[in-house]
Order: C-alpha cells, then sequence, then structure tokens
C-alpha cells in the first residue's frame, strides 16, 4: 500500500502532463488518461495503460514513448513560411487555434516563428481566424 | 563605381496582395504593371511576380468567397515599400496586402530578374460546402473533466 500511495505522489504532476499528451494524440484519450491515473494507481502505470512503451521514463512522468521532435530543427531544409499553408494547417485546430508547443512539439524558437507566421497568414485569408466545426 | 555599388546594399521584400476574383487576366497585369512602375521610380528592383491565381479564401474577403492572390518579390528600401502600401491602398481592386521582408543587405547584382510566374490557383469545382468533421463518438454523455476535457475537445 505504501508503494501505492508513493506512485501516486511521484504522478501527480506527470500524470497532468501525460494527460495533455493524450488528448493530443487522439481524440478523448486525455480524459480517459486522467480518469485512469487516479483508479488504476495502484495497479501498475504499465498494465493499466498498455501504450507507456519506455520504462526508463517512469520516474518523470507516465510513460508516453514518442519523443516529440521539432520539425523544423529536424529537417534541415524546412523552414517556417507564412505562404506554406500546407505545413502552417499541422500547427492549427480544426477551429483555427494555434496548438501549443506542449502538443505539437516544436521548439520554443520555432513555435514563436510559427505564431507569427500563422498570424500572418490569417491575415491574407490563407488560414481561419475562427473557423467554426460543423 | 565599385564602392558606390557596394553601398547600394537592398534590403529584400515580399508582399502579397489579394484582388477581387472577377478580375481578368489583362487587369491584373496592368496591375502588375503599375506595381513594377512603383518599384522602378523609387529605385527599386522587382524580381519576380507570381500569380497565384483565384483561390478561395478561408473566410469571405470582401463579401467574396475567393481571391486572386499576386506575390511580388522585389528589393528596395522601407521608403519603397511604404509607397507600395500607399498604392495598394488606393487600388480599389485590392482588398488585402502584406509585406514581409525577406533579407537584409543583399546586392541588386546578384539577384537577377526572374520571369513572372503564374499558377493555376484551385480548380474550379462547386463543393456543396461538406464538412466532414463528425466528432460525436467518444463525448457521449460524460462531463466531468475540466482542463483536460478543453483541451482534448480542441485536439478532436
Amino acid at each position: 500500500m505504501s508503494n501505492g500511495t508513493e506512485s501516486k505522489t511521484g504522478s501527480a504532476p506527470g500524470g497532468r502532463t501525460g494527460g495533455f499528451g493524450g488528448g493530443g494524440g487522439f481524440g478523448g484519450g486525455g480524459r480517459g488518461g486522467d480518469r485512469g491515473d487516479r483508479g488504476g494507481d495502484r495497479g501498475g502505470d504499465r498494465g493499466d495503460r498498455g501504450m507507456g512503451g519506455d520504462e526508463d521514463k517512469r520516474g518523470g512522468g507516465r510513460g508516453f514513448g514518442r519523443k516529440k521532435v521539432c520539425r523544423f530543427c529536424a529537417e534541415k531544409n524546412a523552414t517556417v513560411d507564412f505562404k506554406d499553408q500546407a505545413t502552417l494547417k499541422y500547427f492549427v485546430t480544426e477551429r483555427g487555434k494555434i496548438i501549443p508547443r506542449r502538443i505539437s512539439g516544436n521548439c520554443a524558437k520555432h513555435q514563436r516563428e510559427v505564431a507569427v507566421a500563422i498570424k500572418r497568414a490569417r491575415g491574407i485569408a490563407l488560414l481561419p481566424y475562427n473557423a467554426v466545426v460543423g | 563605381m565599385a564602392e558606390t555599388q557596394a553601398a547600394k546594399r537592398l534590403r529584400e521584400y515580399e508582399t502579397i496582395f489579394l484582388v477581387k476574383p472577377d478580375l481578368t487576366d489583362d487587369n491584373v497585369d496592368k496591375l502588375k504593371e503599375r506595381v513594377r512602375g512603383i518599384v522602378g521610380r523609387e529605385g527599386g528592383k522587382v524580381i519576380r511576380f507570381t500569380v497565384w491565381g483565384k483561390k478561395k479564401t478561408l473566410f469571405p474577403v470582401a463579401k467574396q468567397p475567393r481571391a486572386i492572390y499576386i506575390h511580388a518579390s522585389y528589393l528596395g528600401s522601407s521608403k519603397l515599400v511604404a509607397e507600395v502600401e500607399r498604392n495598394l491602398r488606393n487600388f480599389d481592386e485590392v482588398s488585402r496586402y502584406i509585406s514581409v521582408k525577406v533579407a537584409e543587405e543583399v546586392d541588386p547584382e546578384s539577384r537577377p530578374v526572374l520571369e513572372d510566374l503564374k499558377l493555376a490557383g484551385d480548380v474550379e469545382e462547386t463543393r456543396p460546402g461538406g464538412a466532414p468533421a463528425e466528432r460525436e463518438g467518444g463525448f457521449r454523455g460524460e462531463d466531468a473533466g475540466e482542463g483536460a476535457d478543453e483541451e482534448s475537445t480542441e485536439e478532436a
């Protein structure tokens, strides 16, 4: 039982970020993850979740596999361009909001550039200010 | 001679402007020439005009669902940009524009004048406004989440 409480305190802040990450990955996962946190924390996180992947990250947070890499850093000749509608689309939600770094995985520098580019693109109607989702 | 050339470093700018979709090709060309004239008059150098063609805008611009996008790339000073923008404001056909600095300290000799391009733009198709976004699947009946719920809704 002491083990359970320890893992609970240890994972409380980590569990939050894990939940957000799940939200980024697929629809309702974020909420499900948070719920699972509370109930299933005695049962061990790995078995409960089934998608943890790497064990070495367990100390900090939930092992949510897939380390995000800034796509503009990863590709040498990828630059942020406000005219590039197809690329910028990945960094806005369906409603037209800018996706935060913690979900998109951008580094700070490129997230700033992306944010400026998105705002410019909105000005010339390449991206929506506010798209109504049907 | 050489040192005067070296002193003549210009900045590279690009300006995109949207014109009304009912403009004919002739009028678009005329508009291009007017902008080209302004850039030449102010001591700049036009590198390339690219007409992107008629594209669907993400929201109505000048009460129109489409617009013709024209992209101009040129060298010049900040005064030139101000002059170009002032003129674009006065053109009735131009509904929006944006100017962005691309590079500093460009030698005008190093950038050749490129031929104007004309892209096709969106294919003319009348879509009945189908919004394929259906996201009712996983969210029935539960509304207990506070922060994470919002996040996942945005992402869905």
